[in-house]
C-alpha cells in the first residue's frame, strides 16, 4: 500500500467523521435575546444606542456594554480589546465571547463618544449592533 | 449585501480553496484565510515545515529532505487592509546518485502581500463570513538553487466562515511565474504559472461553548491543499492537524500527505510535517 493510498483512506475517514460532527450544528440567532422592538430598531439603523444622547455626544457613563458581532475566537477577540484600549480615556475592555458583550470602562475625566467606539470596533474588523450605557453619573450618586 | 444563509458561504468556501497566508485566528495551518489583524496591530508567525520528496531520475532515485522555516509578519494598515511579508529560510539535503548539489542552506524568495477585505457578514457574536482579495509579489533572494531569480506576481481570493464550533475556509491563488528554478524541488517554482487551491475545515474541540472567562480554544483542523501548474503537474495534499489558540498566541501542528501526485517536472511529495506559532502584539 502506497502513501497516496493511505492518504486517501485517511481523507475518506476524516470526511465521515466531520459529517458526523456537523450534523449536530445549530444555527445561531443573533437576535434571540432581543425584544421584537429592539430587533426592528437594530435592523432599522446600524447601531442602537441605549442611554446615550447621540453618536457624537460624550457618553454620560463611566462604562458601556458593546454588543459586538463576528468575534469568532479568543485570538480574534483580543484584536478588539487592544483596539478599544487605544482610545484615550478607555481604562479597560473585557470581552465576553459567550455573548459578544464587551464591557468598556472609562477614566473619570474621559470624553469618549459612541462614534469613537463604533470606529474602533470596525477598525478591529468586527461589527456593532448596540451600545448600552451601564450607569450614568446620576445613577451612581 | 446579505447572504441568504450560512450554507452559501460554506459552499463558496468549499468550491474555492498553498502559500502560507495571514497569521491570525481560526486559520488552518497551510491555507490562506480572510481573517486579518486589526488597524495598527502587528502579528508574527513562525512556521517550520519538514518535507520529504522523492524522484526517479535516469541516473537513479533521489530523495530530498527540505526544512523550511518561514517568518510571516503582518500589519493592519486599516480595518480592511493588511500588509504582510513572508521570509523563508531553507535547508535542503539531497541524497542520490548523479546529483550535483547535496546540501544547500539559505534565504528563499521573499513574498510581499497585501490583503483587502471586501466581504464581512457578521451574523452573531462569534459567527461571521469574510472574503478577502490577496495580491503581492515574490521577490527573488538570488540565492543559488533556492531562488527563482524572478519577480513573480500573485493574485488570489480567500473566504472564511465561522459558524459556532465550525470554521470553513477556501482560497485560490494564481502565481504568475516570470522565471523559475533550473531544478525545482517544491511546487510552484518552475517557470510555468501555478494555481494554488485550498479548502479547510476547523472544528472547535473545546470549549463546547464559550464562557465569559474563556481565554483559549482548541481545534481539530483538516485541509486539502492543491497545486496545479500549467506544465501539467498536479498535486493534492491532505493535511489533518491541531490548532490551539490563546488570546495573544496560537500553536499549530499539521501533517501533509499526498492524495493526488501527478508530477513529471519535479520530485513528488511523500510527506510533510508543519509546526508553527502565531503571536499577536
Amino acid at each position: 500500500m502506497t502513501w497516496t493510498q493511505l492518504s486517501r483512506i485517511a481523507l475518506i475517514a476524516s470526511v465521515g467523521l466531520l459529517v458526523g460532527c456537523g450534523s449536530t450544528a445549530k444555527p445561531h440567532d443573533p437576535h434571540m435575546n432581543m425584544s421584537s422592538t429592539a430587533v426592528e430598531e437594530a435592523e432599522a439603523q446600524d447601531v442602537e444606542l441605549v442611554g446615550m444622547p447621540g453618536l457624537e455626544d460624550p457618553i454620560p457613563a463611566r462604562s458601556v456594554d458593546i454588543s459586538a458581532l463576528g468575534l469568532s475566537c479568543p485570538l480574534c477577540a483580543h484584536n478588539l480589546d487592544k483596539q478599544l484600549k487605544m482610545i484615550e480615556g478607555v481604562t479597560s475592555a473585557d470581552v465576553d465571547l459567550s455573548t459578544g458583550q464587551v464591557r468598556v470602562a472609562f477614566a473619570e475625566t474621559a470624553c469618549v463618544t459612541p462614534q469613537q467606539l463604533i470606529t474602533s470596533v470596525k477598525d478591529a474588523g468586527f461589527s456593532v449592533s448596540r451600545i448600552t450605557a451601564v450607569h450614568t453619573p446620576a445613577a451612581t450618586e | 449585501m446579505r447572504f441568504p444563509n450560512t450554507c452559501l458561504g460554506s459552499a463558496a468556501a468549499l468550491l474555492l480553496a498553498p502559500l502560507a497566508g495571514p497569521v491570525v485566528a481560526q486559520q488552518a495551518t497551510n491555507s490562506p484565510s480572510a481573517t486579518q489583524v486589526s488597524k495598527g496591530v502587528w502579528s508574527a508567525r513562525e512556521r517550520s515545515n519538514l518535507t520529504r520528496y522523492e524522484q526517479q531520475t535516469p541516473t537513479g532515485d533521489r530523495t530530498i529532505m527540505q526544512w523550511t522555516h518561514e517568518t510571516v509578519v503582518m500589519y493592519g494598515v486599516t480595518g480592511d487592509l493588511a500588509a504582510m511579508v513572508h521570509v523563508p529560510v531553507i535547508d535542503r539535503r539531497v541524497d542520490g546518485p548523479g546529483f550535483s548539489h547535496d546540501d544547500t542552506t539559505g534565504l528563499g524568495d521573499i513574498t510581499l502581500m497585501g490583503q483587502y477585505r471586501f466581504l464581512k457578514q457578521d451574523t452573531g457574536p462569534i459567527n461571521t463570513l469574510r472574503g478577502a482579495l490577496q495580491f503581492g509579489v515574490e521577490v527573488p533572494s538570488y540565492v543559488d538553487q533556492l531562488s527563482s531569480d524572478s519577480f513573480d506576481p500573485l493574485l488570489g481570493v480567500a473566504f472564511t466562515q465561522i459558524d459556532g464550533r465550525h470554521g470553513t475556509g477556501a482560497s485560490v491563488q494564481w502565481k504568475f511565474n516570470t522565471g523559475g528554478q533550473d531544478d525545482p524541488i517544491s511546487g510552484g517554482n518552475a517557470g510555468d504559472d501555478a494555481l494554488y487551491y485550498n479548502g479547510s475545515y476547523l472544528y472547535r474541540l473545546t470549549p463546547k461553548a464559550y464562557q465569559a472567562d474563556t481565554t483559549a480554544s482548541f481545534y481539530f483542523q483538516t485541509e486539502l491543499n492543491g497545486l496545479y501548474e500549467t506544465n501539467g503537474d498536479h498535486e493534492l495534499l491532505f493535511a489533518p492537524g491541531l490548532l490551539y489558540e490563546a488570546t495573544d498566541w496560537a500553536a499549530e501542528l499539521s501533517v501533509r500527505l499526498p492524495v493526488v501526485e501527478d508530477v513529471d517536472h519535479r520530485p513528488e511529495t511523500r510527506w510533510s510535517v508543519v509546526l508553527g506559532i502565531r503571536l499577536l502584539f
